[in-house]
């Protein structure tokens, strides 16, 4: 009865008027964003903090989630018509949905990929509604040992799992954390770092920082790269959509899978849709019985990815709103909105705030079905939208990054923070390093500091504390171990490198790593 | 000059110059305090340490490894940053549009192959946006045009 009271709040909370309305302001922007190559969810909810401002907490969030969900919607499209994903967790659509365009199956191609994506994102919401309650009732028995080993964890994870080198994450994560010390400390009053600019006093704002890192940094990137050729664009009409029979037998089961992957791997901190499209894509093939179909249009490599992003997007929500540990820089972006707000979320979240949070949930569904209603009839309109050329965009994307900083506390220096950390940004990316992770680092920074401090003085120094709880102790077990297995698959792969005689590859993409 | 791995050795000794920078700093500066008392050069001094343990071994590892120079975008990394810089300059003394219409004109020299005249046009366009969508919409920040005289 409690389960339907909720769900009740939540509609109520969803339905209203300013709600519904950035709610589908929060997807269509998501939707154009995963479109367009060059221009990724992290960079427009970056672009978007500054507006959250304006905003009622619950309306700020229905925002930007849509903004992260509807572009896992849109990053396909790009991919299978133009071999170009638009958001790195729809990469691996290129690999059969390129192939599948090329063969005059563009329409059932997106559309496939449309209703894959729905109902992955339907069963990540649902296993949402069903488990975060859950979860942040076992989290009220932390303590500030747990917090501290659960978010090391997460930092850990967020460095190794992803994609590059894990040496590299690990040293972003721990920028990103000393960033985070750079102004008054809370304990002692004494600035830290400041160097005398009273300006530095609060520390480094994340707004500024983000922007930098994701806006400026991806643009100073993409303005020689992306360059979209008159498409291949091939008219693609309602009917043309419409999958045969064998098309519609091979839908269910990859669709499943891949919602299954997806939805278990959003829960793991550093796990991204990224890895959960590329994850789904490998155990599909794996599993067929025809894995010569791969590569070559297979319907299954794009339906299982496709579904497996959106699950995924949906359930790495849960980390971040029971526990208020954030899984991934998206989500430490929602976290550092709602602070804005002065709402930290963790275990009380939901019971203190049931309202936004059932109403974020029901939110999630009005937001995935008015995805599925624009895509489908409005799949015309986004392709051509795919011509509108990049010179153009980029001075827009400038713009709104410099107004959008500039308003937040009428400020030249804020722009000029995002000015050096663009910069900075972009000397990362060039040298082969993912700025995710220092995100991560900064907005966790903080609280992993103050939780140290409160667990060794409950101790009175004594580190064995944390191996000590049970629940910590699990948590830091788990940690040593990915960071060992990290650690193992890496030294081989550096000897076999080193036979083959080649460089270590430098992940050159435009979009940061975990989104 | 012998081929190393430029990217690994430049990355790695910037981490280790900023790990460095961030222990000795806190150690000198602030109080460390003991463990059971953290003062608040402790965590900076532990993740000073942190950052020249992981710096090390990549700067070490870039030496005996050979790669290429890492590619660097010049044009749009100098024009998009002057672009930024000539918006915070103007801002407040001209308000939004100066600050857009030069900071957009600026930023389209990184694409080199286009006349100023279409220039000036994307930029009154975006002064335009600017103005539409932070002065009327958000309804707030600093007026479209100033005059500081």
């Amino acid at each position: 009865m409690d389960f339907l009271n909720n769900i009740a709040l939540g509609l109520e909370t969803a339905l209203s008027l300013n709600n519904l309305l950035y709610c589908f302001i929060g997807v269509t922007v998501g939707m154009l964003v995963g479109v367009l190559p060059g221009v990724g969810a992290l960079a427009a909810i970056s672009l978007l903090l500054p507006t959250t401002y304006y905003l009622d907490p619950t309306a700020a969030i229905v925002m930007l989630a849509g903004v992260y969900y509807g572009s896992a919607y849109g990053g396909s499209t790009a991919s299978i018509l133009l071999n170009l994903p638009g958001t790195p967790s729809s990469a691996v659509a290129c690999i059969d949905g390129y192939p599948m365009s090329q063969q005059g199956r563009a329409g059932v191609a997106l559309l496939s990929t449309t209703i894959a994506s729905f109902l992955g994102g339907s069963i990540g919401i649902l296993l949402m509604m069903l488990f975060s309650p859950a979860i942040a009732g076992i989290a009220t028995r932390f303590g500030s040992p747990e917090y501290f080993t659960m978010m090391v964890l997460g930092l850990v994870a967020a460095s190794t799992i992803g994609l590059g080198s894990p040496l590299k994450g690990i040293a972003m994560v721990v920028l990103g954390m000393f960033l985070g010390t750079v102004g008054t400390d809370l304990s002692s009053g004494l600035s830290r770092f400041t160097f005398d600019l009273p300006e530095l006093y609060d520390g480094i704002a994340l707004v500024p920082i983000a922007m930098g890192l994701f806006g400026v940094a991806d643009v100073v990137a993409s303005v020689n790269s992306v360059d979209r050729t008159t498409s291949s664009a091939t008219k693609v009409t309602l009917r043309s959509m419409l999958p045969t029979a064998d098309d519609r037998a091979r839908f269910w089961k990859p669709m499943l899978r891949g919602s299954g992957i997806g939805s278990f791997l959003g829960t793991l901190p550093g796990a991204g849709g990224a890895i959960a499209s590329f994850m789904a894509y490998a155990v599909e093939k794996r599993v067929s019985r025809e894995p010569h179909r791969f590569g070559h249009g297979a319907i299954e490599g794009v339906v299982a990815p496709e579904a497996a992003n959106n699950a995924c997007d949906q359930t790495s929500f849960i980390p971040t709103l029971s526990l208020g540990i954030p899984g991934s820089v998206v989500m430490a972006l929602m976290l550092g909105a709602l602070m804005i707000h002065g709402i930290t979320p963790g275990p009380n979240f939901i019971s203190q705030q049931p309202a936004m949070f059932w109403g974020l949930v029901m939110s999630f569904w009005i937001g995935n079905l008015i995805l599925l209603v624009l895509n489908i009839p409005l799949i015309g309109v986004w392709v051509r939208i795919l011509t509108i050329p990049y010179r153009l965009l980029y001075p827009a994307i400038i713009m709104f990054v410099c107004m959008g900083v500039f308003s937040l506390n009428n400020s030249a220096f804020d722009v000029v923070l995002v000015l050096i950390f663009g910069l900075f940004g972009y000397v990362l990316r060039v040298l082969g390093f993912s700025p995710a992770p220092l995100i991560l680092g900064l907005v966790l920074g903080p609280m992993v500091e103050e939780n140290m401090r409160r667990s060794l003085l409950l101790s009175d120094g004594d580190f064995s504390i944390f191996l000590m709880r049970p629940i910590s102790g699990t948590i830091l077990v788990f940690t040593v171990g990915i960071l060992l297995w990290t650690l193992i698959s890496n030294v081989g792969g550096m000897r076999r490198r080193r036979r083959d005689g080649a460089a270590a590859p430098v992940p050159a993409s435009k979009h940061s790593g975990n989104e | 000059m012998r081929q190393v791995d430029y990217g690994d050795v430049f990355g790695g000794l910037l981490l280790t110059g900023i790990g460095a920078f961030a222990a000795i700093e806190a150690s000198i500066t602030l109080q460390l305090g003991t463990f059971d008392r953290m003062g608040p050069g402790m965590f900076p001094f532990i993740l000073g340490i942190v950052l020249v343990l992981t710096g090390l071994p990549m700067t070490i590892g870039g030496l005996m490894r050979s790669g290429s120079l890492p590619h660097v975008d010049w044009r749009p990394l100098i024009f998009c940053g002057l672009a930024i810089l000539v918006f915070a300059l103007v801002i407040r003394g001209l308000g939004v549009v100066p600050a857009v219409v030069l900071m957009a004109v600026t930023a389209t020299f990184a694409k080199p192959g286009w006349s100023l005249v279409k220039s000036l046009a994307l930029a009154l366009a975006l002064a335009g946006l600017a103005v539409l969508v932070f002065n009327q919409g958000l309804g707030n920040v600093i007026e479209p045009f100033r005059w500081p005289f």
